[in-house]
């Protein structure tokens, strides 16, 4: 009992932390402005259906640059107390090690959840007053998920935060190494692993008439990324990061597809929410894992 | 006798970044970027005047470059402020204006380096993997847009200079210009679509409104003067250029000279004005702990 009060009080202190600090609100504000010009053009394109249209564009800003928000939640987490000193003035209070992780993780996918649940309704907000659709418990189903896949793909990047502040010797290098896991996996992802798999197959990538291994090779190094997943439930195209090329064309186009219903949804791309709950599972296991050994001196190493 | 003490932290501060681990990963990830990019454009090979110069993926170097700017910058300041060799510094006999002069060109040099190698990957890749021909014409044009990419990365280097000399932590540095980066360097297009639209209703690319505010952004005289496009950035406007900037082989050098000689001065001169920015913010400023 006395833990778990011990868990909240920490993930209480770091929420307020997260909202408080002019960092975290200049970035909401920033990425609310983001979402928000792309859901009204998007709105304006779109009639009667929103899911019709530009949809894909918020998507796809959403599984590009909304990840840097997830990195700014996690990156100093651990870092920050280790270089003040604060940890280890924490530590002679009967309070455990897994209790201080815990508490931080818990505080920092709650802020989490906040920033989700604003850049939804900034989508929703947008894509109604533009477009004029009716709102319809099949919409906001969808939207439901939507917000609950962005969540997950983004607790990601909180968790590679996490990670980042407990394996590097400071916030600043956390960040910068975490900025190229952003920069790789979502932005770039998609036309490194063409290159790559260009130059193992020794096929161009637009040479239709002879790519057949060349498409193949593509398409399975593709599902290391989280992007993948996450383009796959939201839209059903393979990958949303930059000069991809993708042949994988699934029946049902994601969560957006409305003339499929959620059960075929779910039929079809069950693997992908599978993967999408797991990773960020195993990247907080091995940060508490990590965080337990470590050595918590000021000047570690 | 005073310049010296300039090259002597120009050198500190190259040595520094060529040590720096962090500079080292996002370095490689940024050459990286360029060869995929440029391999994946090369082989959607266009029928332009030059092969060479169409096989350049410029919008993704004019993306990622300004992240080079920004991490050889970010910390120029702030990190000897807050370790205190900045106050141990300046107890010797070296003015204010001889450190930062110093930082900035050294922080300057390496990013030459970087943006002339960057040239050479993208050239290297396109000649390596699809043998295209290379010329007088071609050597001239990639000097100059090699000139004007540095030029356009110094704006991001003047920006994260001058957020380092302004904010108190390091990291609060990185990620206030990483919001800079994304807002001006690759996000503004598609926010001013979105701005016009709701002031005019009007979505299509036309407009004097749409020309007269992506005067604002760095990346649109940049993209002026290199391919003639109006805006290179993410869901940014398309546009059919006349004359295809720099890059358009039609056209002579001097001929590309005149029409685009405004966006050049512009890429010119923001850099100058953010590091005199950057200068007296630093003179002023009070460095106790």
């Amino acid at each position: 009992m006395k833990t778990n009060r011990n868990v909240f009080v920490i993930a209480q202190k770091e929420f307020a932390d997260n909202v408080w600090s002019p960092k975290f609100i200049t970035l909401l504000l920033t990425f609310t402005v983001i979402v928000f010009s792309k859901s009204y053009i998007a709105g304006i394109g779109a009639e009667d259906n929103i899911f019709s249209g530009r949809f894909l564009d918020i998507g796809q800003i959403i599984a590009l640059f909304l990840p840097f928000m997830g990195i700014t939640l996690g990156f100093d987490a651990m870092s920050k107390e280790r270089e003040r000193g604060s940890l280890n003035v924490l530590l002679t209070h009967p309070l455990y090690r897994d209790t201080i992780i815990t508490g931080k993780t818990l505080g920092a996918m709650v802020t989490l959840a906040m920033v989700v649940f604003v850049a939804t309704i900034t989508v929703l907000g947008a894509l109604f007053a533009t477009s004029g659709a009716e709102l319809s418990s099949l919409v906001l189903n969808r939207f439901l998920i939507f917000a609950i896949l962005t969540y997950l793909f983004l607790s990601i990047f909180v968790a590679f935060g996490i990670l980042g502040s407990i394996v590097t010797k400071n916030a600043t290098k956390s960040l910068i190494y975490n900025i190229v896991i952003w920069l790789i996996l979502c932005i770039a992802f998609g036309m490194i692993v063409a290159t790559a798999s260009s130059i193992a197959t020794g096929e161009k990538p637009l040479d239709l008439s002879n790519n057949d291994h060349f498409l193949e090779v593509n398409a399975v190094v593709q599902k290391l990324s989280p992007d993948h997943h996450y383009a796959m439930t939201v839209s059903g195209r393979p990958s949303f990061s930059w000069l991809g090329v993708s042949s994988e064309r699934p029946n049902v186009k994601g969560i957006s597809d409305t003339e499929h219903t959620l059960e075929q949804w779910w039929y079809e791309f069950w693997p992908n929410v599978v993967v999408l709950i797991a990773t960020p599972a195993f990247l907080t296991i091995m940060a508490f894992m990590a965080f337990l050994r470590q050595d918590i001196s000021k000047d570690m190493r | 006798m005073k310049s010296r003490n300039v090259f002597v932290i120009a050198q500190k501060e190259v040595a520094d970044h060529l040590r720096d681990s962090g500079f080292l990963v996002l370095l490689a990830t940024y050459t990286l970027i360029v060869f995929a990019s440029t391999y994946m454009y090369g082989s959607m090979k266009h029928e332009a005047s030059s092969v060479l110069l169409s096989g350049i993926h410029v919008g993704m170097i004019a993306m990622f470059a300004p992240l080079i700017g920004i991490v050889l910058g970010f910390d120029a300041v702030v990190r000897e402020c807050k370790s205190g060799s900045l106050n141990v510094l300046l107890t010797h006999p070296l003015f204010r204006d001889n450190i930062i002069a110093g930082k900035l060109l050294g922080s300057m040099l390496v990013l030459a380096a970087i943006i002339v190698f960057s040239v050479f990957v993208s050239v290297g890749t396109l000649l390596s993997f699809y043998g295209v021909e290379i010329g007088q014409t071609e050597l001239v044009r990639m000097t100059m847009f090699t000139v004007l990419t540095f030029l356009y990365v110094s704006i991001f280097l003047g920006i994260a200079v001058l957020i380092s000399t302004m904010v108190k932590d390091a990291t609060d540095s990185l990620t206030y210009n990483v919001v800079v980066w994304l807002f001006i360097g690759i996000l503004f297009g598609g926010i001013l679509k979105a701005v016009v639209a709701i002031l005019t209703g009007d979505t299509s690319n036309e407009g004097i409104l749409i020309t007269q505010l992506l005067n604002i952004s760095p990346l649109h005289h940049y993209a002026e003067a290199v391919l003639g496009e109006l805006d290179l950035s993410f869901g940014g406007f398309n546009s059919e250029p006349v004359i295809g900037g720099i890059f358009d082989t039609e056209y002579t050098l001097t001929q590309c000279l005149k029409e685009f000689w405004m966006n050049i001065v512009v890429l010119l001169v923001t850099p100058a004005i953010l590091f005199i920015m950057a200068f007296i913010t630093f003179l002023r400023k009070d460095i106790t702990l």
